[in-house]
């Protein structure tokens, strides 16, 4: 290659060389932050299987253009296709065309699975040689398998010696099985010919074999304590001076302690895998329950939550996720607090977690001395954060807690994306449901307002068309229908606007104390056009009341109740508002005398989407009077609800808790309790 | 006096638009029949056999095009085939197409002028081919 092909560096690169395998698109991503920590661009070199040279399936080449998307979405420069054979000659081409547009290319970083490890290495370690001795130029060559690995181990701990299988029927067992061995040893040193047993020591092996029968038997402590009698027994019994224990000569001391140190370490070796075997039982049932509990959770914070109170005893560990922040996506806070700030050692493992996507601190080979031990949340998708957990009281990091805490991590963070992933599905639906509702609302509105817009057009057209065609009478009636429809419109209006007003908070309550079969009365009059063709009957208490609530609200209320009264019966069908004082507080109910409601309507009549999430062309209002009744009646600590009469009609009840007898400044306050008075 | 004893069936279920359009068409000496449900509006269209069907879409118990299907559906062999006017506040045109596609011969939209409906029904009565003339006698109520 000619020098003054090359030109100066304008861009520093890494290259990868991916082939497809379950974990290529996750490793990706990890070549992404290790380009990004280090200020690179990165590229892929796609390294087909055989099989798919002449993109033989459709579904390989689809495999591929995913790949390709997804490397290219993580920022990729761009990749490459080539096949395992043509590797090295295109890899070549691609190093050197880079070098001719300015680009360094130093890093190569390769994504291998763990089978093909082992396979792969060797062909690479060539290739390093192969590109140094074509390109003279030195490559960084790069497993990112050496970067993903899940810690070293540790050294066995010595310790937690007693188990919990000391009892009287496993010491007789075990003395049982150390005095069986004495008999064993006279019986294998008759059968045995003479020559053979001469001068070999059968009885240690015996004893030994004893000795590891009462360890798997009966547990360490008895295990130890078999040695140390077995140890008495040949002291006593097989080595001269018999039945002494002092004398013997220094071999036979030699052979006693022997045994026993063998017959000791038999037993630890013994406690040692029974206590790997029952913690890792612990631990992955303890994985279960912690993944079946977060399981059931809803939200990411309930799961966090939930996650680290688990692991916290499970793990006996103090436990934190570290989550990246919505705000600045590149700093991460600890979640749940614990009060105590991180380490500048911690603080500086926890980064290389995040950045670099592999474990470190405890049990890692970086950071070892950390007592905090980091995992990457990672998902095939996406980095979701860091989980980390410190062993309680001097608590170790071993194999298999490195092995649970990978799996923790693993199983939180696709908890973590599938609700993440469930909330963005949820946040999807219920826009495109509000973006529905909106459109219904419009319309429901619009038909709403156009009604007795008609109405009163349409009258008032036909006293214009066809004035002369009209008598007095008829002529008032137009008249008296243009005003009812006009008053309709008033109120139809004013009922949004009073919906606008309270869904944001516009509205400040004036609560007072009120007389509220006044307020009835106050509110039928201002109806009484619409209210002419009903009879209405307000019915007072005894004793007058005052309730505490703010009186225009209430009247608003009212009048929507009434209302509601004449729109839905028939024509001189009569309505009643009644009183009484009840447990709860004072009541007021208003009866109409129509078809009454269907008992699974009772409460869809006061939600203001129910009735314009019906068919379009069936819209027959917005329904925001009885919705608004609701509103201003809970925003008052007040209620409202509806029932059936059994003789017939609906029955709107509104309770208002505050109340007292009324309070008589002079005769004039006193209403009376009229028997029935007929407003209209 | 174009509309004297036509019998026409207005179905609408806001108790103020029928009030007005009971008096003008009375005015005009036709013979007038309400009804405010879509059930109400099929019993008294197959019991009145009407010249005039003055529809809304928006009935509280079923949807109007129902109620317009149902009355295409009763037209005879013999002629009989009602005029069909649709009264809606819905004036988007898909609405419009798939009313007049159900059989509705004119289709007015809320607000609208006395004078427009009494221009539309007159024009579609004399577009009626054969015209009921006699026979018209022949679908007066019982």
């Amino acid at each position: 290659m000619n020098k003054a092909d090359i030109k100066p560096v304008v861009e520093r690169r890494i290259l990868v060389i991916s082939h497809p395998s379950p974990e290529t698109a996750r490793r990706l991503r990890i070549a992404r932050f290790w380009a990004l920590r280090r200020g690179c661009s990165w590229e892929v070199l796609h390294s087909e299987l055989p099989r798919a040279i002449f993109w033989q399936t459709e579904e390989e080449e689809t495999e591929y253009q995913l790949l390709q998307a997804a490397a290219l979405q993580l920022g990729a420069y761009r990749v490459t296709l080539t096949h395992p054979l043509r590797l090295a000659r295109d890899l070549m081409a691609v190093l050197q065309e880079r070098r001719t547009q300015g680009i360094v290319i130093d890093t190569i970083l390769l994504i291998e699975s763990e089978k093909q490890h082992w396979l792969r290495a060797l062909p690479f370690m060539a290739l390093s040689r192969l590109l140094e001795r074509r390109l003279g130029a030195q490559y960084n060559i790069v497993s990112i398998n050496r970067l993903v690995g899940r810690g070293t181990r540790l050294p066995i701990k010595w310790g937690r010696w007693w188990g919990s299988d000391r009892n009287i029927a496993k010491l007789v067992s075990a003395l049982a099985i150390i005095s069986l061995a004495v008999p064993v040893v006279e019986i294998v040193n008759h059968i045995l010919p003479p020559v053979f047993a001469e001068g070999v020591r059968n009885q240690p092996l015996v004893f030994l074999v004893a000795c590891a029968f009462v360890t798997g038997y009966c547990g360490t402590v008895l295990g130890i304590g078999a040695a140390l009698v077995a140890c008495l027994i040949q002291a006593l019994l097989y080595y001269p001076p018999y039945f002494s224990l002092f004398g013997k000569s220094p071999p036979d001391i030699m052979a006693i302690a022997i045994f026993l140190t063998a017959a000791i370490l038999l037993a630890v070796f013994n406690y040692n895998i029974k206590y790997d075997a029952r913690r890792r039982a612990e631990l992955y049932q303890s994985l279960l329950r912690v993944h079946k509990v977060a399981f059931d959770q809803h939200t990411p914070a309930d799961t966090i939550r939930v996650l680290s109170k688990e692991l916290t005893a499970s793990l006996r560990a103090e436990v934190a996720f570290f989550m990246p922040q919505p705000h600045d996506p590149a700093q991460l806070a600890m979640e749940p607090d614990p009060g105590k700030p991180l380490t500048e050692s911690e603080r500086r493992a926890l980064e290389v977690c995040w950045f670099d996507t592999r474990p470190t601190g405890a049990g890692c080979a970086d950071f070892p001395d950390c007592a905090w031990r980091f995992e990457p949340l990672l998902t095939p998708r996406a980095l979701l954060g860091v989980f980390g957990y410190k062993p309680l009281r001097n608590g170790r990091v071993d194999d298999n807690l490195t092995q649970l805490s990978g799996n923790v991590a693993d199983q939180a963070a696709l908890i973590l994306e599938r609700l993440e992933v469930e909330q963005i599905a949820e946040e999807k639906r219920v826009q495109a449901e509000r973006d529905q509702l909106r459109v219904m609302l419009l319309s429901s509105v619009s038909h709403d307002l156009k009604t007795p817009l008609a109405s009163i057009i349409g009258s008032l057209s036909v006293i214009r068309s066809l004035k002369a065609r009209l008598n007095e009478e008829q002529h008032g009636v137009l008249i008296d229908n243009a005003l009812d429809e006009a008053q309709r419109l008033d109120s139809f209006i004013s009922n949004i606007l009073d919906m606008t007003r309270l869904e944001s908070d516009q509205v400040e309550f004036k609560k007072e104390w009120i007389d509220p079969v006044d307020l009835a009365r106050d509110t039928a009059r201002s109806l009484r056009d619409r209210l002419r063709r009903h009879k209405l009957t307000i019915k007072p208490l005894e004793q007058p009341v005052q309730v505490y609530i703010d009186g225009m609200m209430f009247g608003h209320v009212l009048q929507n109740l009434l209302d509601n009264a004449v729109k839905y019966t028939p024509l001189g069908t009569p309505i009643d508002v009644d009183c009484m004082v009840g447990p709860n507080g004072f009541q007021m109910a208003v009866r109409d005398h129509g078809r009454g409601i269907a008992p699974e309507h009772f409460e869809k009549i006061f939600d203001k989407y129910a009735r314009i999430a019906r068919q379009d062309t069936q819209v027959a209002g917005t329904g925001l009077g009885l919705a608004l009744a609701r509103i201003i009646m809970r925003n008052q600590g007040c209620s409202i609800g509806v029932t059936n009469h059994p003789e017939g009609g609906a029955v709107f009840t509104l309770l208002i808790p505050e109340w007292r007898e009324a309070v008589i400044a002079g005769e004039t306050e006193m209403t009376g309790a009229e028997d029935a008075k007929n407003v209209a | 006096m174009w509309l004297r004893d036509k019998c026409i069936l207005v179905v609408d279920d806001t108790p103020a638009i029928r009030i007005f359009l009971k008096l003008s068409l009375e005015a005009m000496h036709a013979e007038l029949h309400e009804a405010a449900t879509a059930a109400e509006a099929v019993q008294k269209f197959n019991l009145l056999r009407p010249e005039v069907v003055v529809l809304d879409l928006g009935l509280p118990d079923r949807d109007g095009l129902t109620v317009l299907d149902a009355m295409r559906r009763k037209t005879e062999p013999n002629g009989y085939s009602p005029v069909i006017i649709i009264l809606s506040v819905r004036s988007d045109h898909a609405m419009v197409a798939r009313a007049l596609a159900a059989g509705a011969d004119a289709y007015l939209t809320k607000p609208f002028l006395m004078e427009d409906l009494l221009a539309e029904i007159e024009k579609q009565l004399a577009l009626l081919t054969p015209p009921l003339g006699s026979s018209s006698g022949a679908s007066q109520p019982a």
